[in-house]
């Protein structure tokens, strides 16, 4: 005879879903930053811009001096310029690499608010998918540790 | 290094454009479309699955809940029969000793009221056979016959002081 | 240039024609002239096919059974899928879909041409300026002209400061310019570079290894690391290449 004090077997299953459900959400919302932030991604990148912009005022001086037959003025002045270019590519690449960190920490965060509340079901998940889809395209739902885990639970 | 002899320039920009654009026109109207489409069908699938699987949840637990219900209903009701049959029993129980101790009480009350009636009988006949007795004792010692009334009243009279006698 | 010789065999670091630039020399299979140009299909142009070749066989063949449940190569091939779109929404955000083929195929073309750099014996035509710069050429001016189709002659804006006194704006639209230039270059030169110097490393580690014979084992080691090393870097940089294009394209969508 069951008892009537005891919780309903279907309980767990209601888990299981709300869980699954959940997961998949994190998963949507989760966003794949390779590179953007890392460090060695992030050194090559700085590294880089900063010699192609003085190559590039460089150039553009040495054409212009040719044109103009101004030369070395024109050098001087892009030299110094594509200087300022590059350090202006160097502020924006090291802004974008913290807006990129602190974009994935609010996530990480975010991501533990979904595992706590319950409130991200369906409409959520739904426009997630519909944010998520290039072209005709959508993301799946690979099958990632954390699915593993639900699964097993219970 | 090689990488700055413009001899092969144009090879390189040549053929990098004619793969390039043939990798494109591959992925973009058959690779990426199909991939598009068994992902989207799987997205859907899964949400589908999950949305049927929350339904049967729902459906099962209502079939629990009302099932507890019918369980808890039965054993309620079998609670009762249960309660109604004991009583029921009581108070058959108690009818029936109710009658018994009655007719048990009558039974004692006729045999009370026969053993009286027999005591009594007997203390008459006592008091009759008394005073034939004190009639023909006193004719026998007085030689004269006491009538039989005062005989009698006297054989009473004695008992009765007897009685009391005996009481107290 | 010296490499040219070393072709001949007169190469002091390997000994086994492992010189390290000589992986970089184009060779023609057959030999193409068009007027004063000169089309041959080379090692690199075979390699170029091989890596369309690959990335095709990758995206088509597991997907010809459709399955629901995806085996080893689909998912593979989804999770390149899924890599790019990622990285296209993240930066450009729903507009960007629409050129997801694109940045879908430089992405991958890239990634296999990195990857397939790393086979001995192969040829890397990302290590050449050339391709790379042509492909940031493509970029950059896809870029600028989907910033100008969109937004007029408004877009010229983008190179103008916001809240900056007018008296600089001339020196600031023209720093501007040049940090809006030097993009197609940075993109190109981190590219070329990062593969230059990778398979350079690697081919003259390879030649230490053949030529220390026994004692080549300690260079072996730092061969396998390396390689360990160049195989992220390949990755990295396809990635890098692909996502600096998909904010390049943001820019030109939304002007930050």
């Amino acid at each position: 005879m069951p008892d009537p004090d005891e919780p309903s077997p279907l309980k767990g299953l209601g888990e299981r879903i709300a869980a699954r459900r959940e997961a998949r959400a994190r998963d949507q919302a989760r966003n794949s930053s390779l590179a953007s932030t890392s460090g060695l991604g992030l050194g090559l990148r700085i590294a880089t811009e900063l010699v192609s912009a003085l190559a590039v005022g460089v150039a553009i001086g040495l054409i212009l001096d040719t044109w103009l037959n101004t030369a070395p003025w024109l050098l001087i002045t892009f030299f110094i310029l594509g200087a300022a270019a590059a350090m202006t590519n160097l502020i924006r690449t090291a802004k974008e690499a913290d807006a990129a960190q602190a974009r994935e920490r609010a996530e990480a965060a975010g991501a533990d608010g979904a595992r706590d509340g319950n409130a991200r079901r369906d409409g959520d998940t739904r426009a997630d998918r519909d944010r998520e889809r290039p072209g005709t395209g959508s993301r799946t739902d690979t099958n990632r540790p954390g699915n593993g885990g639900n699964e097993r639970e219970g | 290094m090689p990488q700055f002899n413009p001899e092969w320039f144009a090879s390189q920009i040549f053929w990098l454009i004619v793969t390039f654009v043939g990798l494109y026109l591959i992925m973009s109207r058959v690779a990426l479309p199909r991939m598009a489409q068994i992902m989207e069908e799987r997205q859907d699938k899964i949400e589908d699955d999950l949305a049927k699987a929350e339904k049967l949840r729902q459906e099962a637990e209502e079939v629990y809940q009302s099932y507890e219900q019918q369980l808890a209903e039965a054993r309620q009701q079998a609670q009762k029969m249960l309660k109604d049959a004991s009583d029921q029993l009581d108070k058959e129980q108690r009818e029936r000793h109710e009658a018994f101790s009655k007719e048990l009480d009558q039974k004692i009350d006729e045999a009370e009221q026969r053993i009286d009636s027999a005591k009594q009988q007997a203390l008459d006949n006592l008091q009759s056979v008394a005073g034939e007795v004190a009639q023909q004792a006193s004719a026998k010692l007085l030689g004269e016959q006491v009538a039989k009334d005062k005989a009698d009243a006297a054989v009473k009279d004695a008992m009765k002081r007897t009685q009391e006698g005996g009481q107290a | 240039m010296a490499e040219q010789t070393s072709t001949n065999g007169g190469d002091g670091g390997g000994g086994f024609g492992l010189h390290p630039m000589e992986q970089f020399e184009l060779s023609p299979i057959v030999p193409i002239q068009i007027g004063d140009l000169n089309l041959s299909f080379t090692n690199s142009s075979l390699w170029m096919v091989i890596a369309v070749a690959i990335i095709s066989a990758l995206m088509m063949l597991p997907t010809r059974g459709r399955a629901l449940i995806p085996g080893r190569a689909q998912a593979a091939a989804e999770m390149l899928y899924e890599v790019v779109a990622n990285m296209l929404r993240d930066s450009a955000g729903k507009e960007g879909r629409q050129y997801f083929p694109f940045v879908f195929c430089l992405f991958s073309f890239l990634l296999i041409g990195n990857l397939q750099g790393l086979i001995p014996g192969s040829f890397t035509f990302t290590s050449h300026i050339v391709v790379t710069f042509a492909l940031a050429a493509v970029v950059f001016l896809g870029t600028t002209a989907i910033g100008f189709a969109r937004h007029g002659i408004g877009f010229l804006k983008f190179f103008a400061p916001e809240g900056a006194p007018s008296w600089s704006l001339p020196l600031l639209v023209l720093i501007e310019l040049i940090s809006y230039l030097s993009r197609p270059v940075s993109l190109a030169l981190r590219l070329f570079a990062n593969m230059l110097v990778g398979h350079a490393l690697l081919k003259t580690l390879a030649g230490f290894v053949f030529v220390l014979g026994i004692a080549g084992v300690i260079p072996l080691a730092g061969l396998v690391a390396i390689t360990a090393l160049e195989v992220l870097i390949a990755i990295l940089q396809a990635y890098v290449f692909a996502i600096l294009s998909c904010i390049y394209l943001n820019d030109a969508l939304h002007m930050h």
